[in-house]
Order: structure tokens, then C-alpha cells, then sequence
């Protein structure tokens, strides 16, 4: 038994491998629970009335994609498909931020349901971090220019949306390192309630707003996206992806259970520790 | 059906030569192109995108619209390449010394609402009476977390000296690792997910199943 210990640790890549290759060509259809938290995001949005104006910020880099990826585009679909709500899209953290909603979030989504400059306007990314985040929460008219590189003062949106005040709603698809900042930056003074999205390692970070009353709704990781995907009616990457999730989930609980039950029943018996 | 986009196929092969690390189980040539590769195209693409947001919108575009006074930001920020020239280094301290005391300030603000006042309100708000019993049971639980947490971080009530403190923050200790197990585990998931994105990029965009 102790021969575990000495196991080749590609031999668990290889397994982990397999885990993850085979329900993506032939999907099992595990069974999905709705979190409350994810709920609260999704009803959220839902809510938004015709002329609701809201501010969203993706500040998700390259290599996190495949997590926060679906949760971007999920979100974004649910916004474009809502009649009549406005908003801007703006990101801090770093270039490839906004890279990442242009070719890979706008190309999902429906863009002739809103009118750009009237419904939604893309600033692009915002270099200053959080000397940016507090210049922009006090007057949208700070980057004078979108990413598109039309003056601001030429869209029609950037009369009804001056500032946080005029906020209805604020949300942020987030990595775990900017989300307290973004969060005091731009919500927070301002009191604009608030939905976030994050990597699973960041959701231990966001629960302490959502328990000081900061932050309503959040999107843990990869199965949060996939229950929001659920209830929006539209499956994408994430729901197509929670299989093989779960079955590497499963084996890596019980490869910790043997591994450490190998391990005392090892040192007890006088072996290799 | 395997995809014909030449975008695809390059995305495909650095994605292989980045994953060829786990089969020979340490850095390869392999490894070390997909590496320089993104970390080069990253870096030139933020150098081109910082001088096309700050320095043209919010500097030059300001100053040829009669904003003169945005000249004087623009000098501050060549200062800081005051450091590669010697002798000149003491001409970025300005620049430095504005950049952390702009920080500080605007993080000192908002910080004391969002990370204490709010924080110390929501760690105060135990419900016992007049709730479901789950709520009673985590508000106790949260109490007694709160209290043996910040007793751990009283280094200065020395287990000899106050009887009975050892146990608090033993408890307090406790709650920490759940704490850090949470994230670990959390972190883990993550890391497994970032695999599972690039494994259907390579089944669902390249091979085209």
C-alpha cells in the first residue's frame, strides 16, 4: 500500500486527463443545485427595469478565461437581452481585460439589440488602477474618450449617466485581486447595490461583503456561471464543462481520503513518513 | 471537424507546448517559446495601449484642445525616467512620492467604510433570538469565531500569564485553518478550471467536436 506514496505523479495528471476530456466529448448530464447567492445575482439583473442604468467592469486577465470566461458572457447576454436597461462597461485592471470582452464576450452576445452610444458604451480599459477607479466614479466623462476612440461628450448615454450617483446597479466580473478595491472605489461610497462574479478562490473574499450587506449576489467560479447559465435559459460553456468539474472533484476527494489513510496506517505500522 | 482558422491552430499548439511541461515534468524548448511568447505579447500590448489612453487621450489630446495645464502631469510622469539616467535618479522620487501619497489617500478614505466600519457592523450582528435556528447557530458560530480569532492575534497575553487563553486562541487557530482550507480547496477548483477551459478550447475550437 505505502507504493501510493511513491506514486508518479503523472500518472494523477493522466488520470486527471481523462476526467476532463471524456465528458466534454460525451457529456453525462450530472445533476445542477441552484445556490442561493447565485440566485440573488441573477434576480438582480432580472429586476432591472426599462431605463435602469447600470455600470459594469470585467476585470478578468487571459489565464483566467476559462473560468470567468462563461460567467462574463452569461452576464452580458442576460444584460443585452434586458429591454431597455443601459449601461457602461468599463475595466481597471489590466489591458487585456477589455481585449477580452471585445473579441470574446461581444462576439457571444446579440449586439443589435442595444444601439451603442444610446443603451451601452464600452470605455475600454482605464490604466491609474484605483486613482482611475475614484476618477471614474465621479465623473464617467473622465477618459474623454471610449475605446473606440469617439469623444464621450458624442454619445447620447453619457447625458443620463454623469457619475455612480445615476447608478442603479453595479456590476463586476472580477479575478480575486482587485475585488475589495473596486468594491470601496466605486459601489461602496456611493451606495449603488451591488452583484459581483468571481474565480471560486476569490468567493471566501466577496462572502465578507456579502455578510456586511455590500455585495447581494455572487457568481462563484466555473458552477456558479453554470446555474447562471441555467437560469438565464441559455447553456453555454460553463453548464457544458460542470462534468467534467465534478467527476475531478470526486476524484480528488477520494485521493485525499486513501492517500492519508495509506499514510497514518504507513507511520503507524513504523514506515515511511 | 478540426478548425482551419490559422488563429485557432496557433492558439492550440502554445496551449500544447505550455501543458508539454506535465510530460517531461520540468521546463522544455517547448514550454520556453509559449512562455516568451505570451509574456511578449502581453507586454507590447500594454506599452501600447497605456501610451494610446494616458499619454494621448488624458495628456497630448488635452493639451492640443488649449488644456495647457496638463503639460505639467506630463513633465511629472517623464520625470520618473529620471532613474535611467545617472545622476538624474533623485528626479523620480517626485513622481513616486505622488503616486503613493494619491494612493494612500484615496485607499485610507474608502477603506475605513468598506473593510472596517461595515466589516465590524456585520461582525456584530449576532442574531439569536427571534430567528430560525440555522441563523441562531451560525451567528453563535460566527461570535465565537470572532472573539477566539482576535485573541489568537493578542500576542501579548501570554499563555503563562492568563489562565485559560491557550484554549481561546487554540480555538481561534482553528477557525484559521478552516478559513485557509476554504481557500486552498477553492484555490484548487480554480486551477483545475483554467485546465478545463483550454481543454475545450482544444475539443470544442480546434478539433471541432
Amino acid at each position: 500500500m505505502s507504493a501510493l506514496l511513491r506514486i508518479d505523479r503523472r500518472i494523477v495528471w493522466l488520470i486527471i486527463l481523462i476526467l476532463i476530456f471524456y465528458p466534454l466529448i460525451y457529456p453525462l448530464g450530472l445533476p445542477i443545485h441552484i445556490e442561493d447567492l447565485t440566485r440573488k445575482y441573477y434576480q438582480a439583473i432580472e429586476d432591472l427595469q426599462p431605463g435602469s442604468l447600470v455600470v459594469t467592469t470585467i476585470d478578468i486577465e487571459a489565464g483566467l478565461w476559462g473560468e470567468q470566461g462563461p460567467q462574463a458572457i452569461a452576464t452580458y447576454k442576460h444584460l443585452f437581452d434586458k429591454e431597455g436597461v443601459k449601461f457602461i462597461q468599463v475595466s481597471f485592471y489590466r489591458a487585456d481585460c477589455a481585449v477580452l470582452f471585445e473579441t470574446m464576450v461581444l462576439s457571444e452576445v446579440d449586439r443589435t439589440k442595444k444601439e451603442y452610444g444610446v443603451e451601452w458604451i464600452n470605455m475600454g480599459y482605464l490604466e491609474g488602477k484605483e486613482t482611475a477607479m475614484s476618477a471614474f466614479a465621479a465623473n464617467f466623462m473622465y477618459p474623454t474618450k471610449d475605446a473606440y476612440g469617439t469623444p464621450l461628450e458624442q454619445l447620447p448615454l453619457m447625458k443620463e449617466m454623469k457619475s455612480m450617483e445615476d447608478v442603479d446597479l453595479f456590476i463586476t466580473v472580477q479575478g480575486s485581486g482587485y475585488i475589495d478595491t473596486c468594491l470601496r472605489q466605486l459601489p461602496i461610497p456611493y451606495d449603488i447595490p451591488t452583484v459581483g462574479a468571481t474565480m471560486s478562490m476569490g468567493v471566501p473574499d466577496l462572502l465578507t461583503y456579502v455578510e456586511a450587506g455590500m455585495v447581494y449576489g455572487i457568481l462563484g467560479g466555473l458552477s456558479g456561471a453554470a446555474q447562471y447559465e441555467y437560469l438565464t435559459g441559455k447553456p453555454g460553456l460553463a453548464l457544458r464543462g460542470l462534468d467534467s468539474l465534478s467527476l475531478v472533484h470526486i476524484f480528488l476527494i477520494a485521493l485525499v481520503i486513501v492517500i492519508n489513510i495509506v499514510y497514518i496506517s504507513t507511520r503507524s505500522s513504523g514506515g515511511r513518513e | 471537424m478540426i478548425s482551419t482558422d490559422i488563429g485557432v491552430w496557433i492558439g492550440a499548439i502554445l496551449t500544447i507546448f505550455i501543458y508539454s511541461y506535465f510530460i517531461t515534468n520540468r521546463q522544455n524548448i517547448a514550454f520556453r517559446i509559449a512562455q516568451t511568447t505570451v509574456v511578449g505579447c502581453a507586454l507590447g500590448y500594454i506599452i501600447a495601449i497605456v501610451m494610446a489612453k494616458n499619454v494621448d487621450y488624458l495628456a497630448i489630446g488635452k493639451i492640443a484642445q488649449g488644456n495647457i495645464i496638463y503639460i505639467i502631469p506630463l513633465i511629472i510622469g517623464l520625470m520618473m525616467y529620471g532613474r535611467l539616467v545617472p545622476g538624474y535618479t533623485y528626479l523620480a522620487r517626485t513622481p513616486i512620492a505622488l503616486i503613493v501619497a494619491v494612493g494612500l489617500g484615496l485607499g485610507a478614505r474608502a477603506v475605513f467604510e468598506s473593510d472596517v466600519y461595515m466589516q465590524i457592523l456585520a461582525s456584530s450582528n449576532w442574531l439569536i433570538v427571534g430567528v430560525n435556528p440555522v441563523t441562531a447557530f451560525n451567528s453563535i458560530i460566527s461570535l465565537i469565531a470572532v472573539i477566539t480569532v482576535i485573541a489568537y492575534f493578542f500576542f501579548t497575553l501570554r499563555p503563562e500569564k492568563v489562565p485559560g487563553i491557550k484554549a481561546i486562541q487554540d480555538t481561534g487557530r482553528l477557525f484559521l485553518m478552516v478559513y485557509f482550507g476554504a481557500k486552498f480547496g477553492a484555490t484548487i477548483m480554480t486551477r483545475l478550471t483554467l485546465f478545463l477551459g483550454r481543454a475545450q478550447f482544444l475539443v470544442y475550437d480546434w478539433l471541432g467536436f
